[in-house]
C-alpha cells in the first residue's frame, strides 16, 4: 500500500520524517517495502484490510502518537433516499450484497484530470485515466472503499439487478476480455444482460467514455468470500477485489460517495447531483468482546497501566459498553480477548517487553520421542567409523524413476510440481547417493564412505539408512544378509545415467532394523568454514617427516593457513618408524584447493604447494618424504 | 589408522540448536514429512481458502484423499498437533525437520529445506518468557553473545498475538523467525482447555540461520553435498 505523507497529513498532522514514519509503522506491524521521497510503501498483512487505505493507516498513526484524528464529516446534512428513482435497483441475493449506495450525477465532462489529481494518482502508484475514474480510485485509496462509475446511458432499460451468476454466464469487462463465470459470482444485470462484474471490474458497455455526460456512482458492500472465489477463479485480482477480499468498512459507503461528489464538483464545473440513494440491508449485530485487563499481565508477562489500555482502545475506536468492548465496523480481525491484547501490545511496543527468566523446570518430557536421539547415536557411530553424512533431495526425476525399475503404483507423485525434477517422491535413498557420487568424482581417490538417514516414500513414509563405499568389505559388517548389498557398477542404470566412472557398493535398510547404539555425543558447529566454489577443485597429497612430538593438528593448521584457496586438509596417514630417523614420524595429508572465481591452473597450485613445503620446513623442520 | 568422517552441516546445526533448548527443558519430538491436511492446515487455523493451500505453493500428493496423509508439510508447526496427543502439559518441545514448498527455486529458495519450531505450554507461560528463550537461542546458535533481537507484530493464523523476530546482524535487522502466543483455538485443537492452558511457539528456517551465521549467500550448498563442504563439518 503506497502511503503518500501528503495524504496522511490530511487526517493527522505528521510530525515525523519519512524514515521515522516508516519505523513507526514497522513497530505496528506494517513492514516498509520502500521509501521513495515522501511516499512509503507498506506491506499490509491479509488480516488488516482496513489499512489498505490512507484513513486506516492514519488511525494507526494517530493512535500510536496519541494525536486526534480529523473526523470524517462529509455526510452531515446530506439526504439519502432508500432507493434510486431514475434506475430501478434490486438486490436478488442480500448475502452477496448487503449495501448498495450511490448517486446520480449529471452534466459531467470527461477529460484528463487536473495536475493536482494526476499528482495524487501518481503518488498512489496508479495510472491516470480520466477525471472521473481517477476520482473513484483516489477515494478508494483514501477510504479503502472500492468505487465504480457507470455511464448512465450504458445502463439499459433503466434497471439494475444485483444477483449471483449461473454457471458459464459471460460478461465482457472493461479490459475488453470476455469472462466465463462460475456459479455464484456477483453480477449486475440490466435490461440487456450482464453489465458489471461486481466488486472486481466494471463491464464494458456502461464504462466511462469521453462522450459520457451522466453517471451513476457506486459504493457497495459485496461479500468478501464470493469476491475472493470469483477473483481466484477468473485469475482477475484488482485493487477493488483485493480490498473486498480483505474486508472493507460497510458503514462508510456514504462517506465515499460524498468524498467523490466533492472532488467531482471541484474538477467539473456545472456537475449536478440529481439524487443520492442508499439501499442498506446491513444487520445490526455488533461484535462484542469480553476483556479483563489482568489477562494482559498473564499473557504478555508485563504490567501495563490500565489508563494506557483504555486509552488505546478509545483511540482505535474500540468502545466500551456494559463491560464489553465493541469492535469498530472497519476491523475484521478482532474476535477474542487475545486479539484485543495484541492491540494493546502493538501500541505499547513489543520491544519494551522485558524478558522473564524461563529456566528449566522439572518437567519430564524426555523419552517421549526417542527417534531423534537414536538417529543421532547412529550418525555418531558412522562418523567415528570414517563415514561422511549426506542429505539429499526428497524428490527424484522421471529419468531417475525409469532407471530404478520400480512399481509405479507405489510411487507418490505431487500434483502440479513446479519442476520436472520434482515428479516423484524418492522411493529409496539410492538415487541421491548415486548423484552425490557423480558430483564428487574429484574426491574418489580419497575414498568415498558415505551415509544418509532420511525419509523414503514407497508408498508409505519410512525412515531409512543408506551406506555406500567403493569397498564391499566396508559394508559387510552392517548386515547379516550380504545379498542386501547392491553393486552399482557399469551394468547398473544409475551408473550409466550419472556417468559414475567407478563402481560403488550400497546398502539400504529401514532404520528400525539397524542395530541401536547408545552414543550420546552431542554436536557443535565449527567457528567458520570455507565457502565452496562451483568449479571442480584440485586435490594434492603431501607426505612429510617431522619430529614425533609435533602433532598432526599443528601441521594441519599450518597448511590451512598458507592460502585462502585451501578449502580442506585431511590427514590420511601417521606412521612412526625409525626408518625416518630417530624420534621422527611420517605424516600424510590430502589437500583440496579451490578458487571461488576460476578453475585453478596447475602453476597456481604448484606455487602454493611450494609455499606449504617452505613454511613447514621453516617452522617445523619438516622434510618432504621422497 | 582411520580418520573421522563428517556430519552434514544441517545435522550439526540442528543438534547444537536442540542442545540450547534442552538447557531450558525442551525435548525433541519428530513428525512425518507426509502430513494430513488437518495437522498441516486446519489444526493451525489456516483457512480453507488461504493461498498457502494452493497447489502453486504446496505439494499435494496425487490420488490421496483428504483424510489420508496427503500433503508434504509446509511448516514444522504441523508437528504441534501430533505431539500434543502424546504429551500432558506443562511441556516444552522442539521440532526440527524437513519442510516443502512447491515454488520455483532461486539463490535463497529451495523446494526442500529445514525448519525448527519450538512450543511451550503451561498454565502461566507468557510472552516475556518467550523473549528470554529467543534471546538465549539466537545468541548461542549464532555464536554472538551480545546479539540483539527485535519483535514486531505480524500475522500468523496459529498465534495471537503474533510477531516476527528479527536479529541485528552486520548493522541490519534481519527477519528470521515467526513467533507468538499459541492461539486459544489451537490450544483447543490440542485437546486442552484454553481457559486453563496457554503458551508460546516460535520457529523458522534453519538454512537461513546457517547462511547468516556463516555469511553465505545461497541456500544451494545444503542439498548439493559437495564433499568440500560436508567434510568441513
Amino acid at each position: 500500500m503506497k502511503l503518500p505523507i501528503s495524504e496522511l497529513n490530511k487526517y493527522v498532522p505528521v510530525k515525523h520524517t519519512a524514515k521515522e514514519l516508516a519505523e513507526i509503522f514497522v513497530s505496528l506491524g506494517f513492514e516498509d517495502e520502500s521509501i521513495e521521497g515522501e511516499v512509503l510503501d507498506l506491506e499490509i498483512t491479509p488480516n488488516r484490510g482496513d489499512c489498505l487505505s490512507v484513513l486506516g493507516l492514519a488511525r494507526e498513526y494517530a493512535a500510536k502518537t496519541a494525536q486526534p484524528l480529523k473526523p470524517l464529516i462529509l455526510t452531515s446534512g446530506k439526504q439519502y433516499k432508500k432507493n434510486c428513482r431514475e434506475i430501478e435497483i434490486n438486490i436478488a441475493d442480500k448475502d452477496a450484497c448487503r449495501r448498495y449506495t450511490g448517486a446520480i450525477i449529471k452534466n459531467i465532462q470527461i477529460k484528463p484530470s487536473s495536475p493536482e489529481l494526476k499528482d495524487r494518482i501518481k503518488k498512489f502508484g496508479m495510472d491516470s485515466i480520466n477525471n472521473i475514474v481517477d476520482i473513484t480510485n483516489i477515494v478508494m485509496m483514501e477510504l479503502g472503499t472500492p468505487m465504480h462509475a457507470f455511464d448512465l446511458t450504458g445502463i439499459k432499460g433503466n434497471k439494475m439487478l444485483i444477483r449471483t451468476a449461473n454457471e458459464n454466464e459471460q460478461i465482457k469487462t472493461l479490459d475488453k476480455k470476455i469472462n466465463t463465470l462460475s456459479q455464484g459470482a456477483i453480477v449486475i444485470e440490466d435490461g440487456e444482460g450482464l453489465m458489471d462484474l461486481a466488486g472486481i471490474m466494471g463491464g464494458e458497455r456502461p464504462s466511462i467514455k469521453t462522450s459520457t455526460v451522466d453517471i451513476l456512482l457506486q459504493a457497495a458492500f459485496f461479500d468478501r468470500k464470493i469476491i475472493r472465489q470469483t477473483a481466484k477463479f477468473l485469475g482477475k485480482t484488482t485493487e477493488a477485489s483485493y480490498r473486498y477480499e480483505r474486508g472493507i468498512d460497510a458503514e462508510q459507503t456514504t462517506e465515499a460517495i460524498e468524498m467523490a461528489i466533492e472532488m467531482i464538483s471541484q474538477e467539473v464545473a456545472g456537475a449536478q447531483v440529481s439524487e443520492r440513494f442508499d439501499i442498506n440491508y446491513l444487520p445490526h449485530n455488533e461484535n462484542k468482546i469480553k476483556f479483563d485487563s489482568a489477562n494482559i499481565k498473564k499473557l504478555l508477562g508485563v504490567d501495563i497501566d490500565n489508563h494506557f489500555i483504555q486509552d488505546v482502545f478509545a483511540r482505535l475506536g474500540i468502545q466500551k459498553r456494559t463491560g464489553k468492548y465493541i469492535v469498530p465496523s472497519w476491523r475484521h480481525d478482532l474476535f477474542i480477548e487475545e486479539d484485543l491484547i495484541e492491540e494493546v501490545a502493538r501500541m505499547y511496543d513489543l520491544s519494551k517487553i522485558k524478558p522473564i527468566n524461563f529456566e528449566k523446570t522439572n518437567i519430564k518430557c524426555n523419552g517421549i520421542d526417542k527417534s531423534y536421539y537414536q538417529q543421532l547415536a547412529i550418525k555418531n557411530q558412522f562418523v567415528k567409523a570414517g563415514y561422511t553424512e549426506i542429505s539429499t533431495h526428497t524428490f527424484i526425476s522421471d529419468r531417475d524413476f525409469e532407471s530404478l525399475n520400480l512399481n509405479e503404483k507405489k510411487m507418490l507423485t505431487p500434483v502440479k510440481a513446479v519442476s520436472k525434477e520434482l515428479n516423484f517422491l524418492r522411493p529409496n535413498l539410492l538415487v541421491g547417493m548415486a548423484k552425490i557420487f557423480s558430483q564428487n568424482r574429484w574426491c574418489y581417490k580419497d575414498g568415498m564412505k558415505l551415509f544418509e538417514i532420511g525419509s523414503i516414500f514407497y508408498p508409505n513414509e519410512q525412515s531409512h539408512i543408506a551406506i555406500a563405499s567403493f569397498s564391499r568389505k566396508d559394508l559387510a559388517g552392517f548386515t547379516k544378509d550380504q545379498n542386501q548389498i547392491i553393486m552399482v557398477g557399469d551394468s547398473h542404470n544409475l551408473y550409466q545415467q550419472y556417468n559414475l566412472k567407478k563402481t560403488f557398493y550400497f546398502l539400504e535398510m529401514d532404520i528400525a532394523e539397524f542395530p541401536p547404539t547408545n552414543d550420546k555425543m552431542r554436536l557443535r558447529l565449527p567457528k567458520q568454514f570455507h565457502p565452496v566454489s562451483d568449479f571442480p577443485p584440485i586435490t594434492r597429497d603431501i607426505a612429510i617427516i617431522v619430529d614425533q612430538q609435533i602433532t598432526a593438528g599443528q601441521i594441519l593448521g599450518e597448511i590451512r593457513a598458507t592460502d585462502k584457496i585451501i578449502t580442506l586438509v585431511e590427514k590420511f596417514d601417521e606412521y612412526i618408524s625409525n626408518k625416518f630417523g630417530a624420534e621422527k614420524k611420517s605424516l600424510a595429508f590430502h589437500i583440496v584447493l579451490d578458487d571461488e572465481k576460476k578453475t585453478l591452473a596447475s602453476k597456481d597450485t604448484d606455487a602454493i604447494m611450494k609455499k606449504i613445503v617452505n613454511n613447514l620446513d621453516q617452522k617445523y623442520k619438516a622434510k618432504l618424504r621422497e | 589408522m582411520e580418520t573421522n568422517g563428517h556430519y552434514h552441516p544441517i545435522t550439526r546445526f540442528i543438534d547444537e540448536a536442540i542442545c540450547v533448548l534442552e538447557e531450558l527443558g525442551f525435548c525433541v519430538i519428530e513428525g512425518p514429512e507426509l502430513e494430513s491436511e488437518w495437522y498441516n492446515f486446519d489444526f493451525l487455523r489456516v483457512a480453507a481458502d488461504h493461498p498457502a493451500r494452493d497447489v502453486q505453493d504446496t505439494f499435494w500428493i496425487a490420488g490421496l484423499e483428504k483424510e489420508k496423509l496427503n500433503v508434504l508439510r509446509t511448516q514444522m508447526t504441523s508437528v504441534q498437533g501430533r505431539a500434543m496427543h502424546n504429551v500432558q502439559p506443562p511441556c516444552r518441545f522442539v521440532m526440527p525437520g524437513r519442510v516443502f514448498r512447491n515454488e520455483n527455486t532461486d539463490a535463497t529458495h529451495e523446494a526442500v529445506f529445514h525448519q525448527l519450531d519450538a512450543v511451550a505450554i503451561g498454565q502461566d507461560i507468557n510472552l516475556a518468557q518467550m523473549i528470554y528463550t529467543l534471546n538465549q537461542f539466537f545468541k548461542k546458535v549464532l555464536n554472538q553473545p551480545n546479539l540483539q533481537i527485535r519483535l514486531r507484530p505480524d500475522h500468523f493464523p496459529f498465534v495471537e498475538p503474533g510477531m516476527d523476530i528479527a536479529i541485528f546482524w552486520n548493522n541490519k535487522w534481519l527477519e528470521v523467525f515467526g513467533a507468538g502466543m499459541v492461539h486459544p483455538e489451537v490450544i483447543k485443537n490440542m485437546g486442552l482447555n484454553p481457559k486453563k492452558w496457554q503458551g508460546f511457539a516460535f520457529g523458522g528456517g534453519i538454512e537461513r540461520l546457517m547462511m547468516i551465521r556463516y555469511g553465505i549467500k545461497t541456500i544451494k550448498p545444503f542439498l548439493k553435498n559437495d564433499m568440500r563442504l560436508n567434510k568441513q563439518f
